[in-house]
């Protein structure tokens, strides 16, 4: 360290001294970035500026696609695969973009840091995880003399103690980090770590050049929720701790709600609105940020529609006048089709709209009066005429749902149902007596009601996925039996037809559960093909189906890729439904897509239940969509039915531990107010 | 994931393979047109032997025994290393196979080496800097290296050094002079296939996110490309390198012919045309197992070079 | 009628609008190399097939007279040690090495791609024994068997197209099964199982053309492969036997001219390396577009 002189210094070549006019650790300032396209250049982000002070945790949110990501790695200088084009980011008053390769190195070793997000990408799978630590800090204590064999380890060119050295500091940052037994674990490869291990070690590698500036990328998105409540946990402690300050990239309002101080919503790469997280998210004045807000299924009463934002977002080829939103906001004036909406400097933060539409008539109130629909708040004083979709869907569900009665028979019944997998059999290893098995669904016993919807809960690896392909028969249980209407099924090609016609699937990932060479009206006539259907009957139920789940003529010969996630998900529902099963088992339907197509698939989802009086066995990771679906839900834990019950019931009073366990782990826009 | 289990498989399954291929090795006699004792005795005798001629050869090399029994007893005696002798000269097969060996290796050898110190640079080279001119040469030169006819290239070769600037022998063995040739023409044509390769495994590795990890961390381009980018690219050149060694030794037969190199491939295309059977069979099973082993060892190489195999998968 | 014209209408219409709006010609046509491969493989093509009919000379006259003579007006690529046209018996000779070239990679892939979908659709031990098979073949390297093989069958050129076409089936079979057993998993195909699809009709529509893509590839990149080993093994003499015009025949004819007359080795040599760079550069190219990855990265966003 000695090495490290107090205070850095750039070379003469920087022209950028520290501002005088910011105290601010982090400034970017109308940074703009293209990539490079077959259709031509896009606008990935287009005039974004905020700034970042010291301590401070910053939370950047938005849907895919809107140049979170693109804006996090311009900042650090990793512009793959963007090209900046305009603007600047000064990070401890140095222009990083103007900054020669060795001031942006010394940066990254010194002063910011980066945790990437997806947990299968961010450590090198060639080197045990204590190396990849130890290099950071070496990088840290001597920025200046990285020597290729020394790297290498290559003998006599590397010193042998001072890797030591750098590996014991590795095993207490690995401690620090939450990762147990640190001193074994230190010599593990990457794959010999679970996702959310493997995210506590990118961030080790992060903390060891000791940073005035963290940056996440969705550090936990690809995680469980208790892993990632675990890791959020440790991520605020370890900020306060440093007095780190923290720009946290993210699309859950939950998350921002939970460790954020103050918050950027980002659209279509602008800044939509800025300013404290807890007025942003109680009193949001930018229609976008509202319309997100509303769209989330926790704010909508059970079983109700949820709010939606129509449209889609915009393609950001080449120059477009007027505000990116404004073809989806309800709130929209011909002024907003022109020119570039102002930002407005509030005491509360910034939002960039037109004066009319967000300080108009109805500002007391807090805002317009905007047709996302039914918010908690808003829906005392809406006019009839906005209300007109919720109240049909309210009077629809009046009835009441059905429950599981005692006198009619379920649908279907699990009897003691057990799978167990043998990892990589094989005669010999079974001669050898290496032979492992892996239980992964034990002893279940459940039922599923006639028109209820049953959700199915639990942690990654709890055995949700391979209890639904029990029932749809992808696979058949090693002990128990699986009931269809009183009758044993087995595997699926020991159905018989009717049956197979009685259940129908939707996978979670739409693109990998449609053919990539077939177009979609072939897709969706598959099933009805395989039960031998004449050609023209084919064609006319697809056209039917096409429209009942809200997709128009001008799809049917589109191929996949040429498709959004949320319209696939719509092929695949209408797939499904195709020979009117009674029951759609659906595998984490809309886990892979935005929050706002997640709510209009849900929506449909609902809809077509009560049309089609279908039963759903709904297996979901995220509580929020199984509390507004379910009827029933059954909590799984290591392959074994933990609880079940009433939803309301089994979320509002959990009485097991994993269940409580669960529902904690739940980022709540509820808890910012404490 | 143990490692013994997927040892006993990995070594049970080559066995298999080696099994077929001692079978595969003895079928190759019965392709030949006509009855192979009459073939072998009117060449060798250069007249049609007589009915009781081809009836002695016949008893004198097994061959009046029923086939599956001629097969084990070939068996046997190739188990115990005898591979039997040539039909022209008493030589053993095995002690032709052993004098031709060394020549074949050192050629082999050291286009290998040629080969590596070519492709490895130039592949990541020309990866790091795409679609620039150096990336844009490089790749051309490997196409035109993986096209061009490794014989004709040999006698380009030939033409220039030997008999226009005379810098290095025309052709022959012995010493490392007469190596010069043979080894470049081999090994450019490898380091062809190798440089593509190598570029197209460090593309995919570049556009990894650990390399932005690594950045992230203030690493300087360079260890950020030749520790964390070439380790993980190098894993794929490896497995090819196994499968290379056939291309080598199918190199090896033409190459050994345009250079007059006495080795493994010049014995086994003279024992093609003389239809010297055993000696031919010889060589074939012989260079077979030699690859198969050398795939073996490649494969086990793999748990050092890439941590993540699992050695408990299906090898295949 | 109607129906059957309406659903023709419908799948051109479609074809053509896939073709068009598709990014993959354009893709492939933005890089130069590919549109380079794609004239080279034409060219050679339209010489095959016309060249025999164009040819100045007869490929197999002698004409002492004229032998061991340099490029000139006459004969634009000189004559052999015989007297013979080198253009002529170039143009002869194109036709020889695409149509064995064809044949060769049309058994091979026909054979490989069925013993792969079989081994990796049916699986158990079907799978076991088919890919012990493969195993078998590809522990004898290529040409080294080839070699044995057409050199026991007897040097001739069907012998040679024998010889090359079985040993080299295994790596499209080996290929094949791969990207079935990827693709088997994926879930469009466990939906179809759950929709009472028949095997048949899994295999056919579902993997079939899944799988098509890299067997393209590996055809169009094998072309040239197949090329080579004819020429080499045409030079060592078990191919084709004089006078026929075959280039690896050719070369070897030249090389005992080298100093004097190199056009004789050289004229066929740059004959197969055009002929094989242009196959290479195409295979490259499918490879670009038919690689399904590809698809991802131009559509990769934030």
């Amino acid at each position: 360290m000695t090495t490290t002189p107090p205070t850095l210094e750039y070379g003469p070549d920087d022209a950028a001294t520290p501002d005088d006019e910011s105290t601010d650790l982090l400034a970017v300032e109308n940074l703009q970035v293209q990539f490079g396209t077959y259709d031509g250049p896009v606008r990935a982000v287009d005039g974004v500026s905020f700034s970042v002070e010291p301590g401070e945790t910053v939370g950047i949110v938005g849907e895919s696609g809107c140049g979170k990501s693109v804006t996090a790695r311009s900042i650090v200088g990793l512009q793959e695969p963007g090209e900046v084009v305009g603007g600047t980011v000064h990070i401890d008053g140095v222009n990083v973009h103007e900054a020669s390769d060795r001031t942006r190195r010394r940066l990254r070793g010194d002063t910011v840091s980066m945790v990437f997000q997806d947990p299968d990408q961010t450590l090198n799978p060639a080197f045990d995880v204590g190396e990849q630590i130890a290099e950071s800090l070496k990088v840290h204590d001597q920025p200046e003399r990285q020597r290729l064999l020394d790297y290498l380890h290559a003998p006599l060119f590397a010193s042998r103690s001072d890797w030591r050295d750098h590996r014991k500091r590795a095993v207490e940052l690995m401690a620090q980090v939450g990762i147990d037994d640190p001193a074994d674990r230190v010599d593990d490869y990457p794959h010999e770590f679970s996702g959310g291990m493997r995210q506590r070690a990118g961030l080790a590698i992060a903390l060891a050049s000791d940073p005035d500036l963290l940056i996440a990328d969705e550090p936990t998105t690809a995680l469980d929720t208790t892993t990632q409540a675990q890791l959020l946990d440790r991520f605020r402690r370890l900020t306060d701790e440093r007095n780190m300050a923290t720009l946290l990239i993210t699309h859950d309002l939950g998350v921002v709600a939970d460790i954020c101080d103050r918050v950027v919503v980002l659209y279509a790469g602008q800044v939509m609105e800025t300013g404290p997280t807890d007025r942003v998210l109680a009193e949001p004045h930018h229609p976008y940020t509202r319309a997100l807000l509303e769209c989330r299924t926790s704010r909508a009463a059970r079983k109700q529609r949820v709010p939606t934002i129509e449209g889609a977002v915009p393609d950001r080829l080449g120059e477009q006048p007027g505000c990116p939103f404004a073809p989806r906001c309800p709130a929209a004036v011909d002024t907003c089709q022109e020119g570039k909406p102002p930002t407005f400097e509030r005491d509360d933060g910034t939002v960039r709209c037109r004066e009319g539409v967000v300080f108009g008539e109805s500002d007391d109130d807090g805002g317009p009066v905007l047709e996302y629909g039914c918010g908690e708040t808003q829906c005392a004083r809406e006019d009839s005429s906005t209300t007109s979709d919720t109240a049909t869907a309210t009077a629809r569900s009046a009835s009441p749902p059905p429950r599981p009665d005692d006198d009619t028979d379920p649908l279907v019944s699990l009897e003691g149902v057990s799978k167990r997998y043998q990892q990589a059999g094989g005669l010999l290893r079974r001669l050898l007596g290496t032979d492992r098995c892996l239980q992964a669904v034990d002893d279940v016993t459940l039922e599923i009601a006639a028109g209820e919807t049953l959700g199915l809960v639990g942690e990654s690896g709890s055995g949700k996925s391979t209890l639904a392909d029990l029932v749809t028969g992808l696979e058949t249980p090693t002990s128990g039996a699986v009931r269809f209407d009183g009758d044993p099924v087995g595997a699926a090609g020991t159905r018989t037809a009717a049956t197979l016609h009685d259940v129908g699937v939707v996978f979670q990932n739409p693109r990998s559960s449609l053919n990539p060479r077939l177009p979609v009206a072939q897709v969706i006539a598959e099933p009805l093909y395989a039960d031998g259907w004449e050609d023209q009957r084919r064609r006319d139920r697809v056209g039917e189906l096409l429209e009942s789940v809200g997709l128009s003529e001008r799809h049917t010969e589109r191929y996949p890729h040429e498709l959004s996630g949320g319209q696939l998900q719509r092929v695949a529902i209408a797939r499904a439904i195709a020979l009117e099963p009674r029951l759609v088992v659906l595998d984490e339907p809309v886990s892979a897509l935005d929050v706002s197509v997640q709510a209009r698939v849900l929506n449909l989802l609902l809809e077509l239940q009560r049309e089609l009086e279908l039963t759903y066995l709904l297996i979901s990771h995220d509580l929020d969509v199984v509390e507004h679906v379910s009827d029933r839900v059954v909590v799984l834990s290591n392959g074994e039915v933990v609880e079940a019950g009433q939803t309301e019931r089994v979320l509002a009073e959990p009485s097991h531990p994993e269940t409580a366990a669960l529902v904690e782990a739940v980022p709540r826009l509820e808890h910012s107010s404490q | 994931m143990d490692t013994a289990p997927y040892l006993v498989h990995r070594f049970g399954t080559s066995l298999v393979v080696l099994a077929g291929v001692s079978v595969v090795t003895y079928g190759l006699l019965f392709l030949t047109p006509g009855d192979p004792a009459e073939v072998i005795l009117s060449q060798q005798l250069d007249r049609q032997p007589s009915e009781a001629e081809i009836e002695a050869f016949r008893a004198e090399h097994g061959m009046d025994e029923p086939v599956p029994l001629q097969y084990a007893d070939w068996l046997t005696d190739v188990l115990r290393g005898d591979l039997g002798t040539s039909y022209y000269s008493d030589a053993s097969i095995s002690a032709l196979i052993l004098d031709a060996l060394p020549l074949t290796l050192e050629l082999a050898a050291a286009s290998v080496v040629v080969a590596l110190a070519l492709a490895i640079p130039t592949g990541v080279l020309s990866a790091v800097h795409r679609g620039t001119a150096i990336d844009r040469a490089s790749q051309l030169g490997a196409l035109v290296g993986v096209s061009m006819p490794n014989f004709w290239l040999g006698y380009l070769l030939i033409l220039v050094f030997a008999l226009t600037l005379g810098v290095f022998p025309v052709a022959g063995a012995g010493s490392y002079s007469q190596l010069v040739l043979p080894a470049v023409t081999l090994g450019t044509g490898m380091a062809a296939v190798l440089t593509r390769l190598v570029r197209s495994s460090m593309l995919d590795v570049l556009d990894e996110g650990y390399l932005d990890t690594a950045r992230s961390k203030g690493l300087r381009e360079r260890i950020v490309v030749y520790k964390h980018a070439l380790r993980n690219a190098l894993v794929p050149v490896v497995t090819i390198l196994g499968v290379q060694l056939g291309a080598l030794l199918n190199g090896a037969v033409v190459i050994e012919i345009v250079f007059q190199r006495p080795g493994l491939g010049m014995l086994l295309v003279d024992a093609v045309f003389e239809r010297n059977y055993p000696v031919v069979q010889g060589i074939t099973l012989f260079t077979a197992v030699a690859f198969v082993v050398t795939n073996l060892l490649v494969d086990l190489s793999y748990r050092y070079l890439d941590p993540r195999v699992e050695l408990g998968g299906d090898p295949t | 009628m109607s129906v059957a014209l309406e659903s023709i209408a419908s799948a051109v219409g479609r074809r053509y609008r896939a073709l068009r709006t598709s990014r993959t010609l354009a893709t492939f046509c933005a890089n130069p190399l590919n549109v380079a491969g794609l004239s080279i493989v034409t060219a050679i093509t339209i010489a095959a097939v016309i060249g025999p009919l164009v040819a100045p000379y007869d490929p197999t006259t002698q004409d002492l007279a004229n032998r061991l003579q340099g490029p000139s007006l006459a004969h634009p690529f000189g004559t052999d040690q015989l007297g013979r046209d080198l253009l002529s018996r170039l143009l002869y000779g194109a036709r020889l090495s695409l149509g064995i070239a064809v044949a060769v990679t049309t058994i091979r892939l026909v054979l490989g791609t069925t013993i792969g979908l079989l081994a990796g659709y049916t699986g158990g031990w079907v799978d076991e024994a088919l890919m012990r098979l493969v195993d078998i073949q590809l522990a004898f390297p290529g040409l080294v068997l080839a070699l044995v093989i057409a050199g026991i069958l007897g040097p001739s050129l069907r012998n040679v197209m024998l010889a090359l076409a079985v040993v080299g089936w295994a790596s499209y079979a080996r290929l094949v099964r791969g990207t079935v057993l990827a693709t088997k998993e994926r879930d469009f195909v466990r939906a179809a199982r759950l929709m009472n699809v028949s095997r048949f009709r899994i295999a056919t529509r579902h993997l079939l053309p899944n799988v098509a893509g890299p067997v393209v590839v590996l055809a169009t990149l094998n072309m040239g492969t197949v090329i080579l080993g004819t020429a080499g093994l045409s030079f060592i003499g078990l191919g084709a036997q004089p006078p026929t015009p075959e280039w690896g025949t050719m070369l070897a004819d030249g090389r005992h001219h080298l100093r004097t007359a190199w056009w004789i080795a050289n004229v066929p040599g740059v004959a197969i390396m055009c002929t094989v760079l242009g196959f290479t550069l195409l295979g490259d190219g499918l490879r670009d577009v038919l690689d399904p990855n590809h698809e991802t990265t131009l559509e990769k966003r934030t």
